[in-house]
């Protein structure tokens, strides 16, 4: 070793203990900042923790607003956990609060862009809302990103269930894609099983009708689906004896059933028993008497056993309903094709809300039309006879009541 | 033209979306993935000809001389208008004995009037009785530009012994006398007061003559779609988003018009008067009917997506809607049609004639078989009629015994209006075959799909004339394609079956002899049908009625009831043979008959 003259030196042995306490120093430094730093997080977390259960508390006891003002804080304390955000979200939804789902996922997808399913719950929000273009659009979005989005593929196709005219095709194709992904979902087999019925697609019908039976051999509405396809059947009259067996069945496996009585009803009026068909008929009335339509059916069943007033009285109410499925339609399309035009949101939301229709149905298009013609009297006065409930005021009030433990 | 819409016979449960958002609620966890290749749905395939089979119907037109092309004028700016032209006749314009022929041309919209322009004229073809036809359009009257046409009614309006015609269009229809067969027409529409235009442009589709007063003079039934301008024109979107001719939601209905003839060559209007004004819709197909059988002609209307008319004819004047209580005013499941075309026919041999009308592809068409008491019951799944359809959008129909067994047979002729429907929805598509419906005999139908000949062909078809012409025993059918050629399919079947023809010639009731019941008796078995104006979509067919007797050879009776109330019976009638039969004088004289000479396939 060469040391150069001039530098003082030290001896190696008196080196090592000046070392040693620089290296203790050190030491223990980091471990002050350790503890610091473990300080300040077992702070910051419990900061959160104590906002969340805040959050819960409030949520609980129905304190809406405090609880997503805690959660808030939450979030400004950690603002790319997905937990809380996820938590917020699951609140709102739970509860229904369907704008505020929305607000809570707009701001996840605005911190977290990544995060998965995004859209199909945005869509599951607006389709709550009755605005199903949106809902539709949103599921579409996810379904870009995901296309076996089981999720998504249900949205897609109840929104377009709901829709005046919709993508049959697409439809079909969803469902069934939805049926093999969840081959075992007796909900979805149901759905595609119906819009099959809507379309007339009887022979596509019965396999899915098998797969309904063979998940749940006393499924009483697939028997009745089996009816119909039977009743369309071109092998007449053998169809409508195996339809009557279809319904019987049916009826037997849940004689609270509806659908039966008036697929035994019209298999009555085919075969010109009268008698018979009108008692279907009103039995399947009082069990369902939202099935307005059945009237139809019935003033025929009238008229051949020879009761003419309950004829028209049938006629009437049949007739009746029927204006109202037409204008809505008239003014579902409208809306769809004049959509800055406050009068067709109004007509049909003033429709509805007169005649007994969906009232959710007319508080949105009552709500649309505020939205084109701000404080538009007639909307405004239907909306507030149509839902008390649904008022801000009363909102929480409503939540509370029927608040149930979200986590 | 509507789209599908919901028609499940029962609400559908709403519980779906309760699974969904509890589905959802789990979503974030993870979605269920698997492959999934989609679903094919299609249409059920017919074949032109099986190898070895003599075809039922090959297109005669271009070997007949009928060149004729339908444009609907579509530029892309989706004109409500361009879906619903344009119609066609078999008609006799100069008492030869031989149909003519008359396809309505629409044509560029819009534009100015333009005389000179031929792509703004419908064409009349003269047959020459050798099977063959001649464009005789220069001269004729119809060579000039009667606006946006789109169909077309035939009828003897100031009883000369020639058949007038009334055309049909967008902004003003024209009355169009003939010359007394010289093949010139000439636009009488000012003078007679029916050039529908008073109340500014209307949008008027089918119409037909007849004698709702029965004074012997043809009244006219005019059908209005709804109130559309260009101005107020707008373009939707398909499923798909791409632009697309809106539904009828998006146009206000309309009421119809009734005109009365003065019986001096002059109309006046009587729509308020009648109560024919009463109700709005979107009026597609007409046909006068006495459906009850009082004698009184009462009239049946078929709209979009609005409740069917029948207009009873209640006496004095004036008319009553009675659709809903007789039974034909909603498709069988209650639900509104999107009726286009209709076709009327005693097609289950009963004495009673019932309707058929179309409708849009996913809905059924509707066959309303009449009852006695005169209503109708619904029988389309019964006659296996509804589910055939349900990949087609079909426009004009007409019943027709084309092999003459003496039962009526129906065919259809389709074409969507929707032109990205093949990508939207399951199995239909924009150019679609036509159909051919045999009548079993025993109240149902069944679909022939091997061995149709050029009936299989793929077009965008609208209206559809039903004639023998060549007065050959066998009932051909006439088609007007949208933006295509125009098809004259002669029928080619040769089974030995026998048939009988009548030509009407009314006296004291109206010339034509429209509303004229003829039965005839043969072999045990009776057959029925009387005199139509209209039926079919903005068309019109041979006013002669076809009886197809199967292998009868004998004729017992024919019994005659003029609109009048006269009665004649005819004994001694020979079978295969078109006669003239005239008001209280029975046969007064025969017409041609014979195997044609050119023979589609024999020019092939």
């Amino acid at each position: 070793m060469t040391v150069r003259a001039g530098t003082p030196t030290l001896p190696t042995a008196a080196r090592r203990p000046a070392a040693a306490v620089r290296l203790l120093a050190v030491l223990i430094l980091c471990a002050l900042l350790a503890v610091a730093w473990s300080v300040r997080s077992w702070l910051h977390t419990a900061a959160i923790h104590d906002h969340l259960d805040r959050a819960e508390a409030a949520a609980r006891t129905g304190q809406i607003q405090q609880a997503l003002a805690e959660w808030q804080a939450a979030i400004r304390l950690d603002p790319k956990n997905p937990r809380i955000y996820e938590m917020r979200i699951q609140f709102c939804m739970d509860t229904g609060q369907w704008a505020r789902a929305e607000e809570a996922l707009h701001a996840l997808q605005q911190a977290l862009p990544q995060t998965a399913h995004i859209y199909c719950r945005l869509a599951a929000c607006r389709l709550r809302q009755d605005d199903q273009k949106d809902a539709l659009d949103l599921a579409k979005e996810e379904l870009k990103h995901d296309p076996n989005c089981v999720a998504a593929l249900g949205l897609v196709t109840s929104a377009m269930a709901m829709q005046p005219s919709a993508d049959e095709k697409l439809r079909l194709e969803y469902l069934s894609r939805l049926c093999r992904l969840v081959p075992n979902d007796i909900n979805f087999q149901h759905m595609y099983a119906e819009a099959l019925t809507n379309l007339y697609r009887y022979d596509d019908l019965r396999p899915v009708v098998a797969k309904i039976l063979q998940l749940d051999p006393r499924d009483a509405e697939a028997y009745n689906l089996l009816g119909y396809a039977d009743l369309a059947s071109p092998d007449q009259p053998a169809g409508l004896q195996r339809a009557e067996q279809d319904f019987q069945t049916s009826l037997a496996l849940n004689p609270a059933n509806g659908g039966a009585h008036f697929g035994l009803g019209r298999v009555a009026l085919r075969q010109g028993r009268a008698k018979e068909a009108v008692a279907q008929l009103e039995e399947g009335l009082q069990m369902r008497p939202e099935a307005v339509r059945i009237n139809f059916d019935l003033s025929q069943a009238y008229r051949m056993a020879g009761m003419p007033k309950q004829a028209e009285a049938a006629n009437q109410r049949f007739l009746q309903w029927q204006h109202l499925s037409t204008e809505t339609r008239r003014l579902e399309v409208r809306c769809l094709v004049y959509p800055q035009d406050p009068r067709y949101p109004r007509q049909l939301g003033l429709l509805l809300a007169q005649n007994g229709g969906d009232p959710a149905k007319a508080a949105y298009y009552l709500k649309k039309t505020l939205q084109l013609a701000p404080g538009d009297p007639a909307a405004l006065a239907a909306l507030r006879r149509l839902q008390p409930a649904s008022h801000p005021d009363s909102l929480e009030q409503a939540t509370r009541a029927s608040a149930t433990p979200f986590r | 033209m509507a789209l599908p819409i919901r028609r499940f016979p029962f609400p559908l449960s709403r519980c779906w979306l309760l699974a969904l958002a509890a589905l959802l609620a789990g979503c974030a966890a993870g979605c269920r993935h698997a492959a999934a290749p989609p679903v094919s749905v299609s249409a059920q395939p017919a074949s032109a000809v099986p190898a070895g089979a003599r075809p039922l119907f090959q297109d005669a037109a271009a070997t007949a001389g009928i060149h004729f092309a339908q444009k609907n004028g579509a530029t892309g700016k989706f004109y409500y208008i361009e879906e619903t032209g344009g119609g066609c006749a078999f008609f006799d314009y100069d008492n030869d004995g031989y149909l003519d022929v008359l396809l309505i041309q629409s044509g560029p919209f819009p534009r100015k009037r333009d005389d000179a322009d031929p792509a703004t004229h419908s064409a009349l073809y003269h047959n020459n009785g050798d099977g063959t036809f001649t464009d005789v359009t220069a001269g004729s009257g119809l060579d000039k530009d009667l606006g946006y046409c789109q169909g077309v009614a035939v009828g003897d309006y100031d009883n000369d012994g020639y058949d007038d015609l009334y055309i049909t269009g967008y902004g003003g229809n024209h009355l169009l006398h003939n010359e007394h067969g010289s093949g010139k027409f000439t636009d009488v529409t000012a003078k007679a007061g029916v050039g529908d235009t008073d109340q500014g442009p209307r949008y008027a589709t089918s119409a037909a003559f007849g004698d709702y007063d029965n004074d012997g003079r043809l009244d006219l039934y005019v059908c209005h779609y709804g109130r559309w301008s260009p101005e107020t024109n707008r373009i939707c979107k398909s499923v798909r988003g791409e632009p697309d001719y809106c539904t009828p939601d998006v146009l206000d209905t309309d009421v119809d018009r009734l005109y009365h003839n003065n019986g001096d060559g002059t109309f006046t209007d009587v729509s308020k008067r009648s109560g024919i004004a009463s109700e709005k819709g979107h009026g597609l197909g007409l046909v006068w009917t006495d459906y009850d059988g009082d004698g009184r002609p009462d009239i049946y209307v078929c709209n979009d997506l609005t409740p069917a008319f029948l207009w009873h004819n209640e006496g004095q004047g004036t008319f009553k809607d009675v659709a809903a209580q007789a039974g034909c005013a909603y498709d069988e499941n209650g639900q509104n049609m999107a009726g286009m075309g209709i076709a009327i026919g005693d097609y289950n041999n009963s004495g009673r004639e019932s309707l058929f009308v179309t409708n849009f592809s996913a809905l059924p068409n509707t066959l309303f078989q009449l009852q006695p008491g005169g209503t109708f019951q619904s029988m389309s799944t019964a006659a296996n009629l509804a589910m055939p359809h349900m990949p087609f959008l079909a426009f004009g129909c007409d019943f027709l015994d084309y092999d003459a067994d003496g039962w009526k047979d129906l065919i259809v002729a389709n074409g969507h209006v929707t032109t990205h429907v093949d990508e939207n929805a399951p199995g239909t598509t924009y150019r679609e075959r036509k159909q051919l419906f045999h009548n079993d005999g025993d109240g149902r139908f069944t679909e022939i799909t091997d061995n149709l000949g050029d009936l299989a062909t793929p077009t965008v078809s609208r209206g559809l004339a039903t004639g023998d012409y060549d007065n050959d025993g066998h009932i051909d059918v006439l088609v007007n394609n949208q933006n295509g050629p125009a098809q004259l399919f002669h029928n080619d079947v040769e089974n030995g079956n026998h048939w009988v023809s009548f030509k009407t010639v009314g006296t004291k009731s109206n010339r034509d002899g429209y509303h004229a019941k003829i039965t005839v008796f043969c072999g045990g078995k009776r057959y029925f049908s009387a005199v139509h104006s209209g039926s079919s979509y903005a068309s019109h067919s041979d006013s002669r009625l076809y009886f197809g007797l199967g292998r009868a050879t004998r004729i017992d009776r024919v019994e005659i009831r003029w609109p009048s109330g006269t009665k004649d019976l005819l004994n001694n009638v020979n079978p295969d043979a078109i006669y003239i039969v005239t008001e209280g004088k029975g046969i007064t004289g025969r017409q041609p008959t014979g195997k044609r000479r050119l023979h589609s396939h024999d020019a092939r």
